[in-house]
C-alpha cells in the first residue's frame, strides 16, 4: 500500500517538490561555500590547492606560503564519511497547524529534506528515523543519490499520530547507532521537559553530535487567539475552555520560558538548539543556522 | 416618587429575565481548536476562569441595568422638584459607584494585585455607599412631605390677589390689576373638576371657598383695588388657615402680585414662614405681574401750615413731586372748592360734589431722573368761616394716577379766645405777643384773641367758660376755689397752661397752695423741692417722641434745634401721679437730669400742661438769678421755645383737635359741641356711587372710621335750620404707592428659599403646575444614564468578546 501511494503521481510530485525545495535551499547555501558546515567533526587534511577568492583565510597554509611565497589552502576530506540521522517526531502534535500553510511535520520534512540533500551532496550517508512513543520507521544511512528519493518518499507518506515518548525513542536510537553520528532531531518537544533533556544528555554522552530543531507552530509561539476557545490536546485529548485574552500573557511567558530553558540546557552540553516556528521561511531559518554553525567552526 | 405607567415596571421586571436567559442560553460558543501546547495553558486556568466569570457577570449586570433603566424610563418616574437634586446625586453616585466597583473587581482579580489601589477603590466605594445611603434617607424624608401624582386630582386652591392701589399702574395698555385679573380668571378655569377655590384679594374681607368655579371667576372679575393696606403675607396666613380646613389632599397657593416691597414687607413675616414650614406639602406659586422699571410721577403727602386759619389768615402748603424713571416736567395744580350749601347731594344714585373751584394756582416743576422736587403754595385771601376742601394734583397722563393727587381740608374760623393770667411782677407780653401779635390783630389774621388778667383779677373771676384756654404765668399761690374753678373749666373741655416759676416759692420750698390735693389733681402730680444748677449744663432734653401735637411745629427739624444752648438754672421738682386710677398723665419733655419739664394731664374733656420752669424770665434780674435763659440772655433767638410754646398753645386751645387731614384707614375725629353743631350728619364718601351714611355725634365728637378711599369725606348736617358742612380729607400714605420691587432674597426670607415657584406668564404657570403636581420627570436623566451605560456595555462587550 505504501508503495502504491509512493507511486502515485501526487506523491511523486510531492517528492519532486520536496526535492526541488531541498535543492534550492542547499544550493543557495553552498553557493560560495567550500567547506562543509559540518567541518571539524569527521574531516581531515588531504591536499593543498591554490587559494582563490572566497576561500576562508584560516585555511591558508602559512608554512607553504613561507616556503613558496604563494598562497595555498589546505583541502580537507572526510576520514570516514559523516553519518547523519534525521530523527523525525511523528507524534500527533506534529500534525498541527492553526493558520499556516505547513504543519509542524511538513515544516520539519522540509528542513529534513534540505539537510538530507546537503549531506548526500557531500557524499555523506544519511538515514531517517521516525518516532513517537517508539521508533516507527527507519531508513539506514546511505550516501547514494537515490537515498534522498527514498527519504522523501517515506517522509511524504507519513501521517503524524500517537503520543511522544522521547526518552524511550532516544534509547532505541542509541542502540541503533553503530558509529558516532550526527543526529538531527525534529520535534515540538511538547513532552515532559526533564525527560527530554535526560534523553538528549544520553544521546550526547553516547558521543553523537546532536542538533535539535524545535519546531513549533506560529500559533503556539504567538498565541493569536481572541475570544473563547475550547482547546484540545491532540495527543491526550484533554480539553480546556479558555478566554484567550485572559490566557495570552501567561501562555506567552510560559512558552518563552520553555524555549529558553531548552536552549540553555542544550547549550550547556553542546547540543545545537534551533528554535523555529512555522511562520518563519524555513530556507532562511536553515541557512541562518548553517551559517552560524559554519561560523562556529 | 410617582410613575406615569407603573405597569411598565412589571413588564420591565420580566424583561430583565431576557439578558439573564440570553446570558445562560446563548453564551458565546467556544471555538473548538486543537492546541498541542495545552499544558502551558492549564496552569493559569483557575484564575483566568474566575476572571472570565467576573467579566461575564459584570457584563450581565450592566445589560440587566440597561433594561432596568429602559423600563424605569418608560414607566415615567417623577419626583418632587425639591428632591430632584437628591435623586440626581443618587443616580450619579450609583453610576460612578458601579464603575468603581467594576474597576475594583478587576483590580482584585488581577494576577498581580495592587492592594493599595484596591484599598483606595474600596474606600471610595464605601464613601459612595455612605453618600448614597444619606441621599436615600434625605429623599425618603422629603418625599413624605411632597405630594405629587395625578395631575387631574382636585385641589384646594388659594388665589391671593394683590389689590393694592399700586396695581393700578398702567403698562402696555393694561393695569397690573387687569393683568392679574386675566391670569386669575384663566387660573380658575385650569383647576381640575371638584376643586375648591378661594379668591382672596388683599382687602379687609375674610377668606372663603367660592361655591363653584363660576363664582370664583366672578369674584376675580369684580376685583377692585382698595386702600385697606392689607399685605400679602397676612392674607396668605389667613388663607393657610382656610386651606387647613379643606379635606382635599392637594393644596395649592397662587399669589398674583406686582412684587412691590410695600405689598410684602412691614408685617411680622416670621409667623408666615413658620406656617409655611408647617405645611410643606402645600404648593406655592408666585405670579409676577409687576413692571421691572416703572415710570411714574407721584406727590408726597401735603404739609399744611395749619388746619385752621382765621378769616384773613394765610395757609401754606408744601409737598414734593417724585419721579420714578427719566427726567421730566410736570405742572402741579392747586385748587380749592367753593363752599356750596346745595352740595353734596345725591341725584340718580350718584353723589354730586361741588364743582366750583377757586384759588387756583399752578406751577411747572422740573424733576430729574428718579429724583424729587419741592412744590409750595400759599394763599391768604379773605374767606368766610367754614370747612374747605382742596387738592394738589399733577397734570397730565401718568402710569399710576392714584398718587398724582393729594387732598386737603382746612377750616376758617373766628379767633379762639384765651386768657393770660400773670401776677403783677410778671410780664405777660411774651405770651400775649405769641397768641395775638399786634400786627396780625390789626390785619385781622390773628388766630387767637387774648385777654390779659392779673392774678388778683383772676381770683375774682367766677368762671372761665368763655375761654378756650387759660395760661397762668409764674403764679403766686392759687386758692382752693381757683383750683376748683380751673378743674371745672378743664373738665368741660378747656385747656390750662401752667408755667411755674419763682412766685411759687415759699422760703425755698414750693408753697403749700401748689401741693394741695386739688392742685395735685389738676396738674397731675406733686410739686416738690426746687432744683438748682449753676453749671449752665442743665438744659432741656430733645423730645424722645415727637408725635405729640405740642411738637408739631418742630417736627422735621428736631435734630437741628440747639436745645443745649438755652441753660436752665432752676425748676420745680415734680413727681408725676402714676396711680392707675388717676387720670392719664404723661411727661412730654424732661431736663437733661431726667426730671420732668413738661407734663400733660388729661382731665375730663380738657387738658392741663404744666411746665416746671417759667417762660417769662428775662434772663437778668438785679435781685435774683434768672431761672432760665429760654427767652433771653443767651444772645440767640429763642426759636425753639417760640415753636414749643406755639405747639402748647395750639394744643391747649384744641384748634388742632379736629383731624381734618388723615391717612386712609385712620379714624377722623371732629369736635362737635352741640351748642354750635348738629348732633347727626350725612357722610358722603369720595366715591360718587357710594350712598351717604348717617353719623351721630357721641360725647361732643363725631368719629368716622370707614375711611377707606383717598379723597374728601363730607359731613352734611342741619343746625338751627341752616345747612352745616364739615368734613375731612383722606390721603394715601407715601409708601402705599411706592413701586420699588422686592428683591429675591427678601422674598426668600418671607416665603422660605426654594419654597415657591416664580412665574410670569401662563405657560410658566402651566409648566410649574405640572412639575409640582406630577413632579419633576426623571426621563431625560435616565436616558442620559442609559446612554452612558450603553457605552460602558459596548466597551465591555468589545473588550470581553
Amino acid at each position: 500500500m505504501a508503495v502504491e501511494k509512493y507511486l502515485k503521481p501526487s506523491v511523486i510530485n510531492q517528492i519532486k517538490r520536496l526535492d526541488l525545495r531541498a535543492q534550492f535551499v542547499v544550493k543557495g547555501f553552498l553557493h560560495g561555500l567550500h567547506a562543509s558546515p559540518f567541518h571539524g567533526f569527521s574531516v581531515e587534511f588531504s591536499e593543498h590547492r591554490k587559494y582563490s577568492h572566497g576561500d576562508d583565510l584560516k585555511d591558508i597554509d602559512w608554512q607553504v606560503y613561507a616556503k613558496t611565497d604563494k598562497y595555498y589552502v589546505r583541502k580537507f576530506e572526510s576520514e570516514t564519511n559523516i553519518t547523519g540521522f534525521l530523527a523525525m517526531d511523528l507524534s500527533h502534535s506534529m500534525g498541527y497547524t492553526y493558520q499556516q500553510e505547513l504543519t509542524k511535520f511538513d515544516y520539519a520534512i522540509c528542513l529534513a529534506a534540505s539537510l538530507g540533500y546537503l549531506m548526500i551532496s557531500q557524499q555523506d550517508p544519511v538515514g531517517l528515523i521516525t518516532f513517537n512513543d517508539r521508533i516507527r520507521q527507519s531508513l539506514p544511512p546511505k550516501s547514494k543519490r537515490t537515498q534522498l528519493g527514498n527519504l522523501l518518499s517515506l517522509l511524504s507518506n507519513l501521517e503524524p499520530s500517537g503520543t511522544t515518548d522521547f526518552k524511550h525513542s532516544v534509547g532505541q536510537m542509541i542502540s541503533m547507532f553503530k558509529n558516532k553520528s550526527l543526529v538531527m532531531i525534529f520535534s515540538d518537544f511538547l513532552v515532559d521537559e526533564t525527560e527530554t533533556l535526560d534523553a538528549l544528555y544520553r544521546l550526547k554522552h553516547a558521543g553523537h553530535d546532536v542538533i535539535l530543531f524545535h519546531v513549533l507552530d506560529e500559533a503556539e509561539v504567538n498565541f493569536p487567539f481572541q475570544g473563547v476557545f475550547k482547546m484540545r490536546d491532540p495527543e491526550t485529548d484533554e480539553e480546556l475552555k479558555i478566554d484567550a485574552e485572559g490566557h495570552r500573557k501567561g501562555y506567552l511567558a510560559q512558552i518563552a520560558a520553555f524555549r529558553d530553558d531548552l536552549a540553555k540546557n542544550c547549550s550547556r552540553v553542546g547540543i545545537d538548539y534551533v528554535p523555529i516556528d512555522t511562520s518563519m521561511q524555513f530556507d532562511k531559518a536553515l541557512i541562518e543556522y548553517l551559517h552560524s554553525r559554519r561560523a562556529r567552526g | 416618587m410617582t410613575w406615569a405607567n407603573l405597569g411598565i415596571l412589571g413588564v420591565g421586571g420580566l424583561l430583565l429575565c431576557v439578558p439573564i436567559i440570553l446570558h445562560f442560553m446563548f453564551q458565546p460558543k467556544p471555538v473548538s481548536v486543537d492546541f498541542p501546547a495545552l499544558r502551558f495553558l492549564k496552569q493559569k486556568q483557575q484564575t483566568t476562569r474566575s476572571r472570565m466569570r467576573l467579566k461575564h457577570v459584570a457584563l450581565l449586570l450592566v445589560r440587566c441595568l440597561l433594561i432596568a433603566l429602559l423600563a424605569i424610563a418608560l414607566a415615567g418616574p417623577s419626583v418632587a422638584s425639591s428632591t430632584l437634586g437628591n435623586w440626581l446625586a443618587l443616580g450619579g453616585v450609583g453610576l460612578s459607584g458601579l464603575i468603581i466597583a467594576l474597576v475594583a473587581a478587576a483590580a482584585f482579580f488581577r494576577e498581580k494585585k495592587n492592594w493599595l489601589l484596591i484599598g483606595i477603590l474600596g474606600a471610595v466605594l464605601f464613601g459612595h455607599l455612605a453618600f448614597g445611603a444619606i441621599s436615600i434617607g434625605k429623599i425618603f424624608n422629603s418625599e413624605e412631605t411632597n405630594l405629587i401624582g395625578d395631575r387631574q386630582a382636585p385641589v384646594a386652591a388659594l388665589i391671593v390677589m394683590d389689590a393694592s392701589p399700586r396695581m393700578e399702574l398702567e403698562f402696555e395698555n393694561e393695569t397690573r390689576l387687569q393683568k392679574s385679573q386675566a391670569i386669575g380668571q384663566w387660573l380658575v378655569t385650569q383647576f381640575p373638576n371638584d376643586s375648591q377655590v378661594c379668591v382672596a384679594p388683599t382687602n379687609a374681607d375674610g377668606v372663603f371657598f367660592s361655591v363653584d368655579v363660576g363664582a370664583a371667576d366672578r369674584r376675580v372679575a369684580k376685583l377692585r383695588t382698595n386702600f385697606s393696606g392689607v399685605k400679602i403675607p397676612s392674607k396668605i396666613a389667613e388663607g393657610l388657615e382656610l386651606l387647613e380646613t379643606s379635606s382635599m389632599e392637594r393644596k395649592e397657593i397662587y399669589i398674583v402680585t406686582d412684587l412691590t416691597t410695600e405689598s410684602w414687607t412691614g408685617e411680622n413675616t416670621q409667623k408666615l414662614l413658620r406656617q409655611l414650614k408647617r405645611y410643606p406639602e402645600y404648593s406655592l406659586f408666585v405670579i409676577d405681574v409687576g413692571v421691572e422699571s416703572p415710570s411714574n410721577y407721584s406727590l408726597a403727602p401735603l404739609q399744611l401750615s395749619a388746619s385752621e386759619i382765621s378769616a384773613k389768615g394765610r395757609l401754606n402748603l408744601r409737598t414734593e413731586i417724585r419721579r420714578s424713571g427719566g427726567a421730566g416736567q410736570r405742572t402741579v395744580k392747586l385748587e380749592v372748592e367753593k363752599i356750596d350749601a346745595s352740595r353734596p347731594v345725591v341725584r340718580d344714585q350718584k353723589t354730586l360734589f361741588p364743582t366750583e373751584m377757586f384759588l387756583p394756582q399752578a406751577k411747572v416743576i422740573d424733576v430729574r431722573e428718579d429724583g424729587t422736587a419741592g412744590v409750595q403754595f400759599a394763599f391768604s385771601q379773605p374767606l368766610t368761616t367754614g370747612t374747605y376742601h382742596g387738592s394738589v394734583s399733577i397734570e397730565g397722563q401718568d402710569g399710576l394716577a392714584v398718587d398724582d393727587r393729594r387732598y386737603f381740608t382746612f377750616r376758617v374760623s373766628t379767633p379762639r379766645s384765651t386768657l393770660v393770667v400773670h401776677p403783677s411782677n410778671v410780664d405777660a407780653q411774651v405770651m400775649v405777643s405769641l397768641l395775638a401779635p399786634r400786627g396780625s390783630v390789626a390785619a385781622g389774621t390773628n388766630r387767637f384773641e387774648c385777654q390779659v388778667a392779673t392774678q388778683v383779677e383772676f381770683d375774682q373771676m367766677e368762671d372761665f367758660g368763655q375761654f378756650d384756654a387759660v395760661f397762668v404765668l409764674d403764679p403766686k399761690p392759687i386758692g382752693e376755689d381757683r383750683w376748683e374753678a380751673l378743674q371745672r373749666f378743664v373738665e368741660n373741655g378747656g385747656g390750662l397752661g401752667l408755667f411755674l416759676g419763682p412766685n411759687a416759692n415759699n422760703n425755698g420750698y414750693i408753697d403749700a397752695a401748689f401741693t394741695s390735693e386739688i392742685a395735685q389733681r389738676v396738674i397731675g402730680g406733686k410739686l416738690e423741692q426746687q432744683w438748682y444748677d449753676e453749671t449752665d449744663q442743665l438744659v432741656l432734653s430733645p423730645p424722645e417722641e415727637t408725635s405729640h401735637p405740642i411738637f408739631k411745629p418742630i417736627q422735621g427739624s428736631e435734630t437741628s434745634i440747639l436745645w443745649n444752648r438755652f441753660p436752665i438754672t432752676k425748676f420745680w421738682g415734680f413727681v408725676v401721679d402714676a396711680a392707675a386710677d388717676s387720670p392719664p398723665t404723661q411727661t412730654l419733655m424732661r431736663y437733661t437730669n431726667r426730671e420732668p419739664a413738661v407734663v400733660e394731664r388729661v382731665l375730663g374733656k380738657g387738658r392741663v400742661l404744666t411746665m416746671t420752669t417759667p417762660v417769662t424770665e428775662r434772663g437778668y434780674y438785679s435781685d435774683r438769678k434768672s431761672w432760665n435763659l429760654l427767652l433771653g440772655g443767651t444772645g440767640l433767638k429763642p426759636v425753639p421755645y417760640y415753636l414749643l410754646l406755639r405747639g402748647i398753645v395750639t394744643h391747649l386751645v384744641q384748634s388742632d383737635a379736629d383731624s381734618l387731614n388723615v391717612k386712609v384707614g385712620q379714624i377722623s375725629t371732629l369736635q362737635n359741641d352741640l351748642r354750635q353743631f348738629p348732633d347727626s350728619y350725612q357722610v358722603f364718601s369720595p366715591i360718587d356711587d357710594k350712598p351717604p351714611t348717617n353719623l351721630n355725634a357721641v360725647d361732643n365728637q363725631i368719629r368716622f372710621r370707614f375711611n377707606d378711599s383717598p379723597g374728601h369725606y363730607r359731613y352734611r348736617g342741619v343746625f338751627d335750620e341752616e345747612v352745616m358742612l364739615r368734613g375731612f380729607s383722606s390721603n394715601l400714605p407715601l409708601a402705599a404707592t411706592d413701586l420699588t420691587r422686592i428683591g429675591a432674597g427678601d422674598l426668600d426670607e418671607i416665603l422660605g428659599p426654594e419654597r415657591y415657584q416664580l412665574a410670569t406668564d401662563k405657560s410658566e404657570i402651566t409648566r410649574q403646575q405640572g412639575t409640582t403636581r406630577r413632579g419633576q420627570e426623571l426621563y431625560p436623566f435616565i436616558m442620559v444614564m442609559m446612554f452612558l451605560i450603553l457605552g460602558l456595555e459596548y466597551l465591555m462587550s468589545n473588550r470581553f468578546y
